[in-house]
Order: C-alpha cells, then structure tokens, then sequence
C-alpha cells in the first residue's frame, strides 16, 4: 500500500479506525483522495452503512431482541432491502382478520395503530394486534381483553410503557348522547388488562360532568404520564340583535 | 510488582503491573505466564514505549474498559459519542505526525484501546474540513486517478450532495413541510456550507 503515503504501513483496520471517527462529508472526500483510500471505503461494509443512514436520515438501531442484524453487513441489507420497498413501493403483505363483533353495539368502534399494534376497541371487546416485525422479534400476536367491568367509552394505549388508558362514562346512554355523564379514566396494562403496576391510583376521576359527544382526542404524552383530553366547548348562544 | 518490558531495540523498563496491566498484550501475558522474566515488545521502538507507558502511567486508574462495551457493531458509534478528550490527552496527542502513527500502531498492537482511540480520533481531526488536496499533502499522498475518473466522482458528488440537501432540509423542516421552501436553522446551514468540499 505504498499510494497510501505516510499511512501506507498502517494496517488496514487502523486506517479504517480513523476514517470511522470522520463525520460523512469529510468521509466522502477522503474517497476522491487516492484509488487505495476510494476502493478501501467503497468496499468497508461499515463505511458504506453509513454512508447509507445517512442519505436516509436515519440512526443506527439498537440490537434486536431475538439476536438478527447482529452484524453491519445483515444491517446493510436490511437497509438496502427497506430503501428498495419504499422506492417500489413493494409492501410485505400479512393479513389479520378480527374477531366477529357483536351486533347489538350501536356505536362505532375504535381503532388505534401505536408503538407496532394495532387496536380494535368495541364497548366491551378490546382486540390487542401486535403487528408482525423482525427487529422487535414478533412473528405477530393477537389477543382480546373482554373481562370489563364497565363500558369502554374512548380509549388510548402506549405498547411501549404497556399502558392502556379506559375512559368511562357512568350512567351514559346511547339514546341520550347529549346528556352529562361524569368521567372516570382507568390506568391498566397492554398485556394483561390489570391496573397498571406504575400508576400511583389506578383509577382517576374528575370533578364534574362533561358532555359525553364532545369528547376529543386522547393522547398519552412520554413517560410524564400525561393524559391529554381535548374538550370542544359548545358555543355559547350569542343573542341576536 | 514491577514489570519488566524491552523494547525492540533492546531498552528495559520497569513499570508499575497496574501500569502495564492497561495493555490486553500484557494483561495477557501476566495472567498466563505470570511475571518471571522481562516481556520482549518486538514492535515497539523504545522512542515510542516512553510514550505509550506516560499515558498508562497517568491514566493507570481509569476503570478498564469492558469488553461488552468496546466491541461489536456499537462501538463506533460509542467512539463518536464519547467525542470529549480531556486536556492532559490533548496534549499528549500532539506530537509530531510520524511519532502520532507510530503511538497508534503500538496501541493497537499493545492492545491499549483507549490510547488507540485517541491517536484515531486525532488522525481523523487532522482529516477533517481539509481539501481532498490539504489531505494530499497532508499525508503525502499521491492522486493516481485519471481525469475520467474524476469527472465520474464530481457527479457522483452532486448526486450526493443534493439527496442530502434535501434529507437534511425536510428533517429541519419536519415530515410534512414542503422541501423547497424551507428556511434551514442558522447551525445547520453553517454546517452545510463546506467551503472545501
């Protein structure tokens, strides 16, 4: 390796060593350098996964539980393969079919896609989809909680912190939507349907009626526990003059 | 206990064990043939031994680096983070280029990762925001590419280039925001513009 000058009694492995402290643009300029130092990243797996993350703007990834993508070279492909998907738009088909509902149920049920899972929730039945993955290690599951002892009004749920927030409404009647019923959230877990162990009360309520149809949108806000109810406040009657 | 290490050109040291246990050569050697005779170092010159034992002998109290921590597809990663160097270091580092090459070739071969680290990370600092030329001359290296070939590369520049304008701009901007029009914070866009590039 005499092209590579001064660095050229180094082991290859040492001048890799170097190079891989370099951030990408400065790494992309060593490859005009000289034939040796172009070829030696061009054919460095570990250079060119990096070079690859970050055209995508992507991170490298934490190991995956069940022990794949050990290696750079399996993640590269990885990367290849999931590059080529979105530019084909070539999706991995798998199909989950969902329990028979019950016909009495008047109301629409509600879906949720959060932290890989996917959520079908109907009054009484909530069905748990955890959606196939490689890095997470799942060949994909399904589960249903049916053993409520009250009726599931609005629900929202976080894999990660295997929460599961439950809003009921007491004395809450189909035929009367609009009538004020009071609240209660129920603080549970993913797995089990069990109140969750990190929850300090497990159940919260709240002073007051609300009006059960202008309930919004639900949302579990990091680790801080936040329970974020968005209210529509009905206008007030402006008087006409 | 005193460990004896030669040179290759013959020079003896004695040194603390805790010293010389900093190196995985001579951890090694210590625990399976134990310290009867003086360990031959047939790769490291005496000039450079001086140096390598002054940064174990100021660094003989850092927790050993594990095993778990300093291997696998992580570490590099772990390498960049750990982006800060202490001021002793720097100052230790910064030593003519041809004693800097040959410090990182005897922590590898002494099996001084943290060491190995730091004359990498310089080498790589060195290399940082220089011309492909600066790096050239830098190294004295010879360009032994064709004019063809470098055509070739400036487009396959520009090719990159671009694609990552736009990466980083729809990042800054978020996933929704129009890529086009997007105002870049003051940081990023001094980062982007690399003069030398």
């Amino acid at each position: 390796m005499d092209e590579l000058g001064d660095l050229g009694g180094f082991p290859i492995e040492l001048v890799l060593e170097a190079l891989n402290n370099l951030a990408i643009r400065d790494l992309l300029r060593c490859r005009r350098v000289c034939k040796t130092l172009k070829t030696l990243i061009d054919e460095s797996i570990a250079m060119q996964y990096r070079v690859r993350l970050a055209l995508c703007g992507y991170v490298d990834g934490p190991q995956s539980l069940d022990g794949s993508f050990s290696t750079t070279a399996s993640r590269l492909e990885a990367l290849e393969a999931h590059i080529n998907r979105w530019r084909h738009l070539d999706w991995v088909e798998s199909r989950i079919t969902l329990p028979q509902r019950p016909e009495h149920n008047s109301r629409r049920p509600e879906h949720l896609l959060a932290g890989g899972m996917f959520f079908d929730c109907d009054s009484d039945v909530l069905t748990c989809i955890e959606l196939p993955s490689v890095v997470r290690g799942s060949p994909g599951r399904i589960w249903s909680h049916t053993d409520f002892d009250f009726r599931v009004h609005s629900f929202v749920a976080d894999p990660g912190q295997d929460l599961l927030v439950l809003v009921e409404m007491l004395d809450w009647d189909p035929s009367l939507p609009k009538k004020p019923c009071e609240m209660l959230v129920h603080l549970r877990t993913v797995s089990g349907n069990t109140p969750h162990p990190r929850a300090l009360t497990p159940i919260l309520s709240r002073d007051g009626s609300i009006l059960p149809h202008l309930l919004g949108r639900l949302a579990i806000m990091g680790r801080l526990w936040h329970l974020f109810i968005e209210m529509r406040v009905p206008p007030k009657p402006t008087p006409l003059s | 206990m005193i460990v004896s290490l030669v040179s290759s050109d013959g020079k003896l040291y004695q040194v603390d064990e805790a010293v010389a246990r900093r190196s995985g050569v001579i951890y090694t050697v210590l625990e399976d043939i134990g310290n009867q005779k003086p360990i031959p170092l047939l790769n490291v010159p005496s000039h450079v031994l001086k140096q390598v034992i002054e940064y174990c002998e100021y660094h003989r109290t850092d927790p050993l680096p594990q095993d778990a921590e300093w291997s696998g597809p992580a570490r590099a990663e772990l390498v960049r983070r750990k982006a800060v160097v202490s001021d002793w270091d720097k100052k230790f580092i910064d030593c003519d280029q041809t004693l800097l090459f040959e410090i990182i070739q005897a922590a590898s071969y002494l099996d001084i990762k943290p060491l190995l680290d730091l004359g990498c990370k310089t080498v790589a600092n060195m290399m940082t925001g220089k011309s492909v030329e600066d790096i050239r001359a830098l190294f004295h290296i010879e360009n032994d590419f064709t004019p063809e070939e470098e055509t070739a590369m400036q487009v396959e520049r520009s090719e990159f280039e671009s694609l990552y304008n736009i990466m980083i701009k729809s990042m800054a901007g978020g996933v929704n925001a129009p890529v086009t029009s997007l105002p870049i914070p003051g940081k990023a866009r001094r980062r982007l513009r690399a003069p030398h590039y």
